[in-house]
């Protein structure tokens, strides 16, 4: 229903709703509209809903995120800057244009109200966010009449609810604290990005936005220290002895007791003395093993089972998260807890989920339990429980939407499940070598009791691996043996999972921005590819950073800021303290990176064009065998393909047309048929591909690569 | 005194070494370790430096010290 919005109105009080997002203000006003259809209108194309709730109307209006944001008090584009003002988003930044009309609009439906209520997510940002849009467009004054809608879940429930227990006030200490963030983030990343900026245009008249900040520093340390580890690896070899049995027509494999022989001629001493003989079981010892459920998913827990399962980037599942808590179907995900407190209806979410199919036959199982308590966690958050569904069933989902869905549900009822039970067995295999006795396990693995594994499949992997029965004294043939040379492996890059957890170990930034940070550090080109390896350019920031700016990289410094800010929220710091802490860390930081701008900017240059060189670089030319084959773009055209460095010499005119769409990566290979490189092309939407660049390869004749 | 480069990189070399603080962590752990690879495989500096360059799990720094350094037992440096 369409009204103009203006219509005079005959009920009691007009209440202002604030909501975070479009989708949050629609469900919020069909929640409390007493008929479920409030009106709606179009304010320059900004959705307003009017809902009747008894007596009172309510207009339920959306913010676009953060309506309000920090900009500098005039000056020009250097660094230090520490006098700033908070001011429309749209004027701080050309690419919030769209929040304008938001602005616009709710103060055109502010219009007669006299109640105001925050119904923003509830944390720091969606606290902060309702904040501003009162202060700003309602006035100083509506912050009196202010109070604070809490829910944790956007089902009609939880709103009423919320609605009927709203808080009296807005809750300040954390709208402080959010405030306090904002601008501490804002005076580091405005000061050490100019300066970044800055020294490397001064030096080479190259201007590329070279961002870092309190969070970003630290986290790209960490990728750093990890990248000096591997590249100074030396493997050490080392050798492990197999064999196998065949007890009842089955293979087993058996370990040698020794995990790790460190000498070669030991490890052939071993086998040498074990070839040929039989095996004498010593011992059989069988362990019953207890494995609790899972505890429910926070974030980030979600984001590195995501990533584990589907391999989707923690930017991918937050978004997923964030569109099923907007429809409903899942409670916010951005929470730090691993709890569901006593007061969620965990009965009732079950027999909504039972209504979906896949989860019938789960659901009803559980639901036979007389008494169904969730396994609690170690980390809690005060404002959300655990992310669990809500009982709300979607329609059709797919995708990533459907996949965190189902994630998200089995998990919630993977904690309702009961321990899985296993039996490990274990049996000693002694071999009588000529000059020493040789041990080998056998080990097995039954599983006894399922418990919650029914309920997280597929997500859980079976380990088991049945035996046969044994007995002491028992004579097994001892085949297959061998010894294997291994060696030692640098540790693993971290991928965007493992550094999220890391972040979250050393309380670096929170559950809202940690995402966002490990983004920047790809968009920057700091970090690349999905094992997060530090290219050329971040690794020259670190190293520059740990000479002249050590402060920056420090956990410690980014840890007690955090700290700072925890004490805002209870009361015992102010936010005007934490600032002035701020200024005084950058004014040292700042005076020193001043003082060595050039030789900064000189270096950081350099990386910025080993990093494009390597980027273009796509292999030798099989052609000239001494020339490099690089991407080249056609400054007339813009079109891209791949030329001979010889050219320039006037020896050798080779190249190759290159696919004009899509990021291409060289891999390092050339082509097994005609030698030309081969490359992978990544499209947005698409596997990323691989090509051999030479279209006339005979690799390409009469069928595809795979064949 | 100049400041010179290291052989390996674009870095300054440390402090009373020939190559940067990376490239010099590097030859360290080279030499660490070749004890450990003596025992393991009875074998010489030479072709000890040529198996750590050909195995895959040598970080970057050290293939490329492994391969500075035999180049400079073949020069005779």
């Amino acid at each position: 229903l369409i009204t103009t919005g203006k219509e005079k109105s005959d009920l009691k009080e007009r209440t202002l709703v604030v909501c975070e997002k479009p989708t949050a203000a629609r469900r919020i006003a069909h929640a409390l509209d007493d008929r479920g259809a409030p009106e709606t209108y179009d304010e320059g194309g900004v959705p307003i809903f009017i809902a009747k709730r008894a007596e009172d109307e309510l207009v339920v209006v959306s913010a676009l995120g953060h309506l309000f944001s920090i900009a500098q008090d005039g000056g020009k584009w250097t660094y230090p800057v520490y006098d700033y003002s908070w001011v429309p988003a749209h004027e701080a930044d050309k690419r919030q244009a769209r929040t304008k009309r938001f602005i616009q609009a709710i103060e055109r439906a502010s219009e007669g109200t006299t109640r105001y209520v925050s119904a923003c997510d509830l944390d720091m940002e969606g606290s902060l966010i309702a904040y501003m849009v009162l202060l700003n467009v309602c006035g100083e004054d509506s912050l009196d009449e202010a109070k604070r809608m809490r829910y944790s879940t956007l089902t009609e429930r939880d709103l009423v609810k919320a609605w009927n227990e709203m808080a009296p006030n807005l809750d300040y200490p954390q709208i402080e604290a959010g405030r306090t963030r904002h601008e501490v983030d804002w005076l580091f990343g405005i000061n050490l990005t100019r300066a970044l900026s800055l020294s490397l245009k001064n030096a080479s008249g190259t201007f590329k936005t070279l961002s870092i900040g309190r969070v970003q520093g630290p986290t790209l340390n960490f990728v750093k220290e990890r990248e000096v580890e591997i590249q100074g690896h030396v493997p050490i070899p080392f050798w492990v002895i197999k064999a196998e049995t065949t007890i009842e027509g089955g293979r087993i494999p058996l370990d040698y007791a020794k995990a790790r022989i460190d000498k070669k001629s030991e490890a052939r001493d071993i086998v040498s003395a074990c070839r040929g003989k039989e095996g004498v079981i010593s011992t059989v010892s069988t362990r019953r093993v207890e494995q609790s459920p899972p505890t429910p998913f926070n974030l980030g827990d979600l984001q590195r089972e995501a990533y584990s399962k589907f391999r989707y980037n923690p930017r991918t599942t937050l978004n997923a998260a964030e569109r099923l808590y907007l429809g409903a179907y899942i409670s916010y995900p951005r929470t730090s807890s691993q709890r569901i407190p006593p007061s969620i209806d965990v009965r009732g979410i079950l027999e909504g989920l039972r209504r979906r199919k896949g989860y019938a036959r789960l659901v009803t199982s559980l639901l036979k339990e007389s008494k169904l308590t969730p396994v609690q966690g170690a980390k809690d958050d005060p404002a959300h429980p655990a992310i669990h569904p809500t009982g709300a069933v979607p329609g059709k989902l797919t995708g990533v939407d459907a996949r965190i869905y189902d994630l998200v549900c089995r998990r919630f009822m993977a904690s309702l499940g009961g321990p899985a039970v296993r039996d490990n067995v274990s049996a000693k295999v002694i071999v009588d070598g000529e000059d020493e006795v040789h041990a080998f396990f056998l080990k097995g693995a039954k599983l006894v009791e399922e418990g919650w594994i029914k309920f997280y499949q597929p997500y859980v992997k079976e380990k088991d691996f049945e035996i046969p029965r044994l007995s002491e004294g028992q004579r097994v043939p001892i085949a297959k043996l061998r010894y294997l040379e291994r060696y030692t492996k640098p540790p693993a890059r971290f991928n965007p999972g493992s550094l999220l957890r890391l972040m979250e170990e050393e309380g670096l930034g929170t559950k809202a921005t940690r995402t966002d940070i490990v983004d920047t550090l790809f968009k920057r080109g700091y970090v690349k590819d999905s094992a997060t390896e530090i290219t050329d350019l971040g690794f020259t920031i670190v190293e520059n950073l740990e000479r002249y700016a050590p402060d920056i990289l420090s956990v410690e410094m980014t840890r007690s800021l955090e700290g700072d800010m925890g004490r805002i929220q209870s009361g015992e710091f102010s936010r005007e303290d934490a600032i002035e802490k701020t200024v005084e860390v950058l004014e040292s930081t700042l005076s020193g990176f001043k003082a060595h701008e050039a030789s900064i900017g000189s270096e950081i240059s350099g990386a910025v064009t080993r990093e494009e060189e390597r980027s273009s670089y796509l292999g030798r030319c099989p052609r000239c065998g001494d020339g490099h084959l690089r991407i080249i773009v056609n400054k007339k055209t813009g079109k891209r393909f791949a030329g001979c460095s010889n050219y320039f010499k006037g020896t050798c005119t080779t190249s190759y047309p290159l696919p004009q769409r899509g990021r291409i990566n060289p891999t390092g290979r050339a082509c097994g048929e005609c030698g030309a490189p081969i490359i992978r092309v990544t499209s947005k939407g698409r596997r990323p591909w691989e090509l051999c660049i030479d279209i006339n390869c005979p690799s390409k004749r009469g069928g595809s690569n795979d064949e | 005194m100049m400041s010179r480069c290291c052989p390996l990189c674009w870095r300054l070399n440390e402090e009373g070494s020939e190559y940067c603080r990376y490239h010099s962590d590097a030859r360290q752990s080279l030499h660490k370790a070749f004890s450990l690879w003596r025992d393991a495989l009875e074998i010489g500096w030479e072709d000890y430096l040529v198996a750590v360059s050909a195995r895959q799990e040598s970080g970057r720094w050290v293939c490329e010290v492994a391969h500075h350094l035999l180049e400079k037992g073949k020069n005779g440096a």
